[in-house]
């Protein structure tokens, strides 16, 4: 199936809509009275099924339509957002994305069940009701005159207003007048444009949200004017919101041109308030989709680009011919700017990743019968979109844990002086080139002498070991490891957290946990913003030339010779008073070429650990093009990728976690010997 | 003296849609530029849809300014007749709409 499929197209177009309806369905359990995510729940599935059933998808149409007559009445008032209406409505989210992703595979037996729930909270004649149904008896027809003109380039995004046109007559007694003056002569005609705008006084005794409802799908590029021409019924909530539109103008004024601001008509009121809906479709409307792998074959090349300068640089570093060196000055200025315009097209706001997490955090909270409220903040923050799609899973596993051994039962929460309501908190902020991704909980914090006794049990560290908080932390994420008494449906089984670390340590990240006693646990992911390129330092060690990712460096000194010449076998520096074990990575990595007389220690920092690395040279910093190495070399220690540098070389690139966990190891086998 | 313009049949059938309507389009611009009759056949058009009936629009707007007499052969198709019809260019009852006898040849 191609990107160009319109199967496919619709599939990616219903999962973004499936997001945004799950949003306002746990925003509208929060706030049943807000009118917006009603709106947008009821916009989500009338698209869903209107695109659906064009596309094919006639099984997930047929469903939707059931959801979407029963938030046709929430939205008349004639329904009521309740808890136990909002979780028939999540549970058919999810069955419409088995209908629309896998509709083989799709239970009927479960959509039918959705539905029989569904019918038995709006009444069995709510469910048949479709969409948009009569008003009360006794509501008097109202009539309207109906102005359009779509967005001139309408018809070639496959809108037929012959459709809406249809659809207008389906409500009541339409007359249709086709406004031609605008069509141009056949000479300065585009054929493909949409030139004719309409006219249609329709009576009926539906609302005017329904007439708006016929061009939901084109409302933020159409140029609309509902006018009443007659009395509109009383109850109808829309005309209320807007008396000047309804009031009964006399005589239609004339349609404004094509081009006109579009703040200066009058459009469909509900549409046109709901500000942020409306500021998002018109963004929409500014972007275009790209497959993600397009983005990943550019940023390929960006980083065969910038390889190539570097090569470049290195070529005419001896030349004194003045132009080629200020051309190749150009070409870095530039290749520079066509770095950062892409990687600034790959980045996403985490919103769209903490996003998912409301669903889980209602669903566990109910399952664990806790009272748990999700926060927010920074959802603004950008990252690249690989590392958003792979933070899923471990964000997942954190806030789980956090939900099922962190927070308290209600009564516990009280007992201890707690508000009952137990607290997740998600945050996400830039610290220079990294971002800083937290997740914290008002729970009774981790349990360090638990932990311990399970270190100790599984001989992860020795008996009555002194370890620091943080090291005792970082023991949770040992693959098996669990402290969690009970093992349940949620957590407790010991994976999950080690997956965490591993998935974290494949995107240069580092994890921080803070735990107070009662207070609650705090984990920090420090995240690169790109997978694709970082500031390096070049370091040489023999002849082998190695990256140091630059986050990680904290300071370059010179390795005292009386070190080298007294202590050969110590392993450790003192930096302002503070005992920095090292590295020799001559060592390490098996050189035997004759030191340089003066070598200098670089070091470098994980979580509150810091290590020397013992270098030949210290070369200078590096625009380091990340290249995976390859499957043969994939479970190498202490290397995370490589890169290529302007001499054609390859340059390894130090994994920090594991050099730093090296360095630590070293220092334990010493204090132990 | 010139030789008259001849008159011409423009024959459209099959779908008439926004994929054919830039072909329909040139067709009527040269029978417009070399004809001094025009009478478009489009009884057997299956799908017609608004690029289609701009075009036409377009053409005549064109034809009344140049002389050219076009006209649409009668009866029209009912592919045609239903567009016209959903598309408020012509009305069964009630008041007839603007231009709706260069639809219906009826005056």
């Amino acid at each position: 199936m191609t990107a160009g499929d319109p199967g496919h197209i619709f599939r990616e177009e219903a999962a973004e809509l499936l997001v945004d309806l799950e949003t306002a369905l746990l925003h509208l359990e929060q706030n049943p009275a807000d009118r917006e995510p009603l709106d947008t729940a009821f916009r989500a599935l009338h698209t869903i099924k209107g695109s659906g059933s064009m596309f094919g998808f006639e099984a997930a149409a047929s469903f939707t339509h059931h959801l979407e007559s029963a938030f046709d009445r929430m939205r008349k008032g004639e329904l009521t957002a309740t808890p136990a209406m909002i979780g028939i409505a999540l549970a058919a989210k999810d069955h419409i994305r088995t209908l629309i992703d896998d509709p083989a595979n799709a239970d009927t037996a479960i959509g039918d069940g959705i539905l029989d729930r569904l019918a038995q909270q709006s009444g069995s004649a709510a469910v048949a009701d479709s969409i948009g149904g009569l008003q009360e008896d006794g509501d008097a027809p109202a009539t309207w005159r109906v102005r359009f003109r779509l967005a001139p380039d309408a018809l070639e995004r496959g809108t037929n207003p012959l459709l809406l046109l249809d659809e207008l007559r389906g409500l009541g007694d339409a007359e249709i007048v086709a406004l031609t003056d605008d069509v141009p002569p056949l000479e300065e005609l585009e054929p493909t444009r949409c030139h004719i705008a309409w006219e249609v006084t329709l009576t009926t005794a539906h609302p005017r949200s329904t007439i708006e409802d016929v061009f939901i799908f084109v409302i933020d590029e159409t140029e609309l004017t509902i006018e009443a021409v007659s009395a509109a019924p009383v109850s109808d909530a829309c005309a209320a919101e807007e008396p000047a539109t309804v009031s009964g103008l006399p005589a239609p004024a004339p349609l404004e041109p094509s081009d006109a601001p579009p703040q200066a008509r009058p459009a469909a009121p509900s549409k046109a308030d709901a500000g942020p809906e409306k500021g998002k479709a018109q963004q929409a409307a500014n972007s275009i989709r790209v497959p993600a792998e397009r983005l990943d074959d550019l940023m390929d090349q960006v980083g065969e680009l910038v390889i190539a300068h570097a090569r470049l640089k290195q070529l005419i570093s001896d030349s004194v011919d003045l132009q080629i060196k200020s051309v190749t000055e150009e070409i870095e200025r530039l290749s520079n700017g066509l770095r950062d315009i892409t990687m600034g097209i790959r980045m996403v706001p985490v919103e769209s990743l903490f996003g998912r997490f409301r669903r889980l955090v209602r669903d566990l909270s109910q399952e664990l019968g806790k009272d748990v409220v999700l926060t927010m903040s920074g959802e603004e923050t950008e990252l690249d979109k690989t590392m958003i799609e792979r933070l899923n899973d471990p964000l997942v596993h954190i806030i789980r844990n956090s939900l099922d051994h962190g927070l308290e039962p209600a009564a516990d929460r009280v007992a201890a002086g707690k508000p009952p309501q137990g607290r997740i908190h998600l945050s996400a902020r830039h610290a220079g080139t990294r971002v800083l991704m937290t997740i914290r909980d008002d729970g009774r914090g981790l349990d360090r002498e638990r932990i311990r006794a399970k270190a100790e049990e599984h001989d992860l560290i020795p008996p009555g070991a002194k370890l620091s908080d943080a090291e005792l932390f970082q023991l949770i994420f040992h693959p098996g490891f669990s402290t969690a008494r009970t093992l349940t449906s949620v957590s407790g089984r010991g994976i999950g957290m080690d997956v965490v670390k591993r998935t974290v340590d494949g995107l240069r990240g580092t994890i921080d946990i803070s735990s107070t006693p009662g207070g609650g646990t705090e984990i920090t992911l420090g995240l690169p913003l790109t997978l694709a390129i970082i500031d390096g330092l070049l370091v040489r060690v023999g002849q082998g030339r190695y990256v140091i990712p630059l986050f990680a460096v904290e300071e370059c000194v010179e390795l005292p010779s009386d070190i080298e010449r007294r202590h050969a076998n110590r392993n450790f520096l003192n930096i302002r008073g503070a005992l920095v074990p090292f590295l020799r990575l001559r060592d390490s990595f098996g050189v035997r070429h004759p030191p340089d007389p003066y070598q200098k220690i670089v070091i470098i920092s994980s979580g509150d650990k810091r290590i020397g690395l013992v270098v030949d040279q210290v070369l200078g910093d590096h625009q380091t093009v990340i290249k995976s190495m390859s499957k043969l070399h994939a479970d190498v220690a202490n290397f995370s990728g490589a890169t290529i540098l302007g001499d054609g070389s390859v340059a390894l690139i130090l994994d920090i976690g594991q050099i730093v966990a090296a360095g630590q190891n070293q220092e334990q086998r010493r204090e132990a010997s | 003296m010139s030789d008259p313009k001849p008159q011409t049949t423009l024959v459209c059938d099959g779908p008439a849609t926004i994929a054919s309507v830039e072909a329909v389009c040139n067709r009527l611009r040269e029978a417009l530029q070399t004809a001094s009759a025009i009478e478009v056949d489009c009884s057997s058009v299956t799908e017609v849809d608004v690029c289609f009936l701009q075009a036409l629009l377009s053409a005549r707007m064109v034809a009344g300014r140049c002389g050219v007499d076009l006209r649409m052969r009668q009866p029209i198709a009912r592919a045609l007749r239903d567009a016209l019809e959903r598309g408020g260019l012509i009305a069964e009852r009630g008041n007839p709409r603007p231009g709706q006898d260069f639809w219906t040849g009826k005056v």
